[in-house]
């Protein structure tokens, strides 16, 4: 049996009464009541109270901070005198003491900067009062993103939790991030779950509506080829446990996810992408040094040390002048090509480096020979150790092309098996990123359309301090691409050691359980001390949600996936279940 | 002419909070203490038998009918905030106070209020004054929330006579109220904190066990040898009973709670119980005398918290707490007052 229920919507139920005593005066911010005889109250329930102030009623939405008991005993003393230190006493009449809490104040309507009243009776918030508290009554008609269900006690539910799209879709902000602890599936079950509202959201949109927005995912997978099986059913999806959690946010059959795009690095010397486990369907890329120059990639091919070293960032930046020639076209945008007197290939391009190092009279002068060597030494290394995803002797090779022009389903591009080449790694994100502020800044860019990049490891791919071009580039993404139609889901186990720009350009964040140390840091100093030590006790599924409107984060529930998150979960398609997932028989009548 | 013109022109001045001077009408006023009593001690024993006696075994069975189910407690909270002076030159005392009453009753060993009563009162010695001016004072207070208690003791040139009339006057308040208290369901076993004969007319002393505890003794009852037996009670021993008769005839007798004290006497309460009750329902059995005292040793207060701990029984001291809370906090209340009257 399904243990956990939405709240009844039927009588409220008076949970106590407000108290200020000295020492525990309510705030604008917070109060405390007392719980009534033979009532439970439990962390994280959401409470409402109407006090009426100055002549007016006002209603203030709390969420339960703490629940104290307190015995009427003034010290342990006491207690212990109590029974005069024998455990077997029964003192003759029950003890009196008592039940309190704390209460955070999460609206107000109408809106008012005030504390509730002592002796304002608190009630328990049922589904529609926790959707107040949120602000979801001030969301546009359509704007609303179910983000989980809001918990509301320890086993109780209430109702959806939604986040506005204005504030992830670029509009009032942009982007998500998410911070949590490794291997509790934190992150990406979030992402996903997100990954997937969004686009039956954009698919719900009336094709005819001005403000239609058109999502296309894109998916980085960091860890194994975890990602490459979520159009896969997941084994551990277990509908009567499952099931109603998704239908209670609006999604009667939970489906893995339909006709995803898998691009996998291609191995060196065959068309073939690297073994993913998945037989078909995957799609290798990879980039000869044309690709690279008409793409405008090249100096995203150094890592961090090399970009904060002058010397060779001018003669790469040279050098990449030397290799491009541009077209300006009619429509004034500029076309890049290789210039057909510079090497073709990227071997090419090594034994051109290496003359040049050693001649006394180079092509591009006033670089140092020190500086040439060391930029034939990073190629060298760069072309081998990426063998494969750098075409070493063709022109050409298979460039990621992510570019759509209306809702797509995903496309989930492999970093796993670059794990060994980090720069590699960051060069495949650079050039994604790079592809879609192209495609959405100009007169090309198409209105509405929103690409979400979801990325984990961000302290991987924007590290705080850094200054190379990678870091740059996702963080005038986070930065300024938000209303240019570019969201970055982003994830992290510890935002403390991602760019600022990015963290603080996020309009949504999310937390899951996250570290003590990672919680005590100036980036989270924002949260209150109880929602830190909340953040420290999540279970997996669930998850603090922080727009910039909510005055704390919002506890909520992530349903189960019903697609795979891993290979170990996935039910690979046979000839007995190849037919579509029908929970059918186990949705009462 | 506002009702509250009469303070003014009478030379109203304000009184500033200071420690009030002993009051010995703690349970009871002076007056009904008063030593036309008659005793008998002999009543349980003869007086060459008087023992002590240990009531820790006496535990009653769990079906005993006399076991105290409400407990009644009073307060009276108040001080001297202004004084008049008469044409004489009387200087007359406003006391200012609020007096409340509850009942705790034991459900299924869980202590619920059910009944309290408070009210706001203004004692004054009236005699001095012209009656009209007295009423329409009273009327200004009512419109406030404050009860007029007219003081008919006579003008003194003592103040601190003159303020102890006005504080039994507001004890009488409360003892009403304690009343009201008590007659609300005075044939369930009650008890009630303090002597019982300021009581009488709340119960009916021929049928309703109506149990009195006394914590501050003002007088002593006993015989030299009475009195050396009071001295050497060990907690869980009690006194033989004897008889007091003055308006109400009681049986009493004293129980030691605590022994941890430094004072001789300090842990013993006194109990008293209607002599007639006891006499024709009870039968003058002295187990009754030993389950309550066993039952009111069991209540006693165990934590060191409570002041008056040693001498006090748990009920008691959370109907004491509980009518507490009701109560406004009286510098609050002064200062209204001060406010309605523009003293």
């Amino acid at each position: 049996m399904n243990r956990e229920s939405t709240v009844c919507e039927g009588a409220p139920i008076c949970l106590g009464v407000v108290g200020s005593p000295l020492g525990q005066e309510a705030t604008s911010k917070q109060y405390c009541f007392w719980v009534a005889r033979g009532v439970m109250v439990e962390e994280t329930q959401l409470v409402v109270c109407e006090s009426v102030i100055a002549g007016q009623s006002y209603t203030f939405y709390g969420v339960v901070e703490e629940v104290k008991r307190r015995s009427r005993k003034k010290s342990m003393d006491e207690e212990i005198d109590q029974a005069d230190g024998d455990t077997d006493y029964v003192p003759p009449f029950e003890s009196d003491g008592y039940t309190y809490a704390q209460v955070s104040i999460l609206s107000v309507a109408p809106a008012a900067l005030t504390p509730p009243c002592e002796r304002s009776k608190v009630y328990l918030a049922g589904q529609a009062e926790a959707a107040i508290a949120y602000g979801a009554d001030d969301i546009k008609k359509g704007n609303a993103l179910s983000t989980g269900l809001i918990k509301n006690g320890g086993a109780q539910l209430a109702g959806p939790g939604a986040i506005d799209l204005d504030y992830l879709l670029g509009v009032n902000g942009g982007h998500l991030n998410v911070n949590g602890s490794a291997g509790r599936g934190t992150k990406s079950s979030l992402l996903m779950y997100i990954v997937r509202m969004l686009l039956d959201y954009a698919r719900k949109q009336e094709v005819s509506s001005a403000s239609r927005r058109q999502i296309v995912p894109i998916i980085l997978n960091v860890k194994n080829f975890d990602l490459f099986y979520i159009d896969c059913p997941n084994n551990r999806f277990e509908p009567e446990r499952d099931l109603t959690a998704w239908q209670l946010l609006g999604v009667e059959r939970p489906e893995p996810f339909r006709n995803v795009s898998f691009f996998a690095p291609q191995q060196a010397r065959v068309n073939l992408p690297v073994p993913t486990g998945r037989d078909e369907e995957v799609k290798a890329y990879s980039w000869g040094l044309k690709d690279i120059i008409e793409r405008g990639l090249f100096r995203y091919l150094f890592a961090d040390e090399d970009a904060n070293d002058a010397n060779f960032s001018a003669l790469t930046l040279a050098l990449e002048d030397f290799l491009t020639t541009e077209r300006r076209q009619g429509d004034s945008s500029v076309v890049r090509a290789l210039n057909p007197k510079a090497p073709g290939t990227f071997q090419e391009l090594l034994t051109w480096v290496e003359d040049q190092s050693g001649s006394a009279s180079p092509v591009l002068q006033g670089h140092h020979s020190g500086t040439w060597k060391k930029l034939w030494r990073r190629l060298f290394r760069l072309v081998y150790e990426s063998n494969g995803v750098l075409r070493r002797e063709e022109s050409t090779g298979q460039p990621l092309d992510v570019i759509r022009r209306q809702t797509s389903d995903p496309i989930v591009v492999d970093l796993f098996s670059l794990a060994a080449m980090p720069e590699m790694q960051r060069f495949v994100v650079a050039t994604i990123l790079r592809q879609l502020v192209e495609a959405r800044t100009g007169t090309k860019a198409i209105r509405g359309l929103v690409y979400t990049v979801v990325l984990d490891e961000l302290n991987r791919f924007a590290p705080k301090g850094a200054r190379d071009p990678i870091t740059q580039l996702i963080e005038m993404v986070a930065s300024e691409m938000r209303s240019q139609g570019i969201i970055l889901l982003g994830a992290q186990q510890q935002a403390s050691r991602v760019s600022e720009k990015v963290i603080e350009n996020s309009a949504i964040r999310a937390l899951g359980q996250t570290g003590s140390l990672e919680l005590g840091i100036p980036v989270w100093k924002f949260l209150s001390a109880s929602a830190r030590e909340r953040a420290m006790n999540l279970r997996p599924e669930e998850k603090l949600i922080i727009q910039a409107t909510f005055r704390q984060p919002m506890l909520v529930r992530i349903p189960f996936p019903a697609w795979a998150m891993n290979p170990d979960e996935a039910v690979l398609p046979t000839a007995d279940n190849q037919n579509d997932v029908d929970y059918s028989d186990l949705i009462d009548d | 002419m506002s009702g509250f013109e009469f303070l003014k022109n009478n030379g109203a001045q304000r009184v500033r909070n200071y420690d009030p001077q002993p009051f010995l009408l703690d349970d009871g006023t002076q007056e009904t203490e008063s030593s036309d009593e008659q005793k008998e001690l002999a009543y349980e024993y003869s007086l060459d038998k008087w023992r002590a006696l240990p009531i820790l075994d006496c535990v009653p069975p769990e079906d005993w009918p006399w076991r105290p189910l409400r407990f009644i407690d009073g307060k009276d909270l108040g001080r001297t905030v202004a004084w008049l002076q008469t044409r004489e030159g009387h200087p007359m005392p406003v006391r200012l106070a609020e007096v409340g009453a509850a009942a705790m009753a034991d459900q299924n060993s869980q202590l619920r209020r059910e009944y309290e009563a408070i009210e706001r009162v203004v004692s004054l010695i009236i005699k001095p004054f012209p009656w009209d001016e007295v009423e329409s004072f009273a009327i200004a207070l009512q419109e406030q929330g404050f009860r007029l208690l007219p003081c008919l003791a006579e003008p003194s040139y003592s103040f601190e006579q003159m303020r102890r009339a006005t504080q039994n006057r507001t004890k009488e308040a409360m003892d009403v109220l304690e009343k009201q208290a008590l007659a609300q369901e005075s044939t369930l076993p009650t008890l009630v904190d303090g002597r019982l004969e300021p009581r009488v007319g709340a119960f009916d002393q021929h049928t309703d066990p109506v149990v009195g505890l006394i914590k501050t003794h003002y007088r002593t009852f006993l015989h030299p040898a009475g009195l050396r037996l009071l001295c050497e009670l060990r907690p869980g021993e009690r006194t033989p009973a004897f008889s007091l008769e003055k308006k109400l005839g009681v049986v009493s007798w004293y129980v030691r709670l605590n022994g941890q004290g430094e004072m001789p006497d300090w842990g013993i309460v006194r109990m008293e119980i209607p002599k007639n009750f006891f006499e024709e329902v009870i039968k003058g059995d002295s187990s009754y005398l030993d389950y309550l005292s066993n039952i009111v040793y069991a209540y006693r207060c165990r934590g060191t918290g409570y002041s008056r701990a040693p001498v006090s029984i748990y009920p008691v001291q959370r109907t004491e707490e509980s009518l507490g809370a009701l109560f406004t906090p009286i510098e609050t209340l002064v200062q209204r007052f001060y406010r309605y009257t523009n003293l």
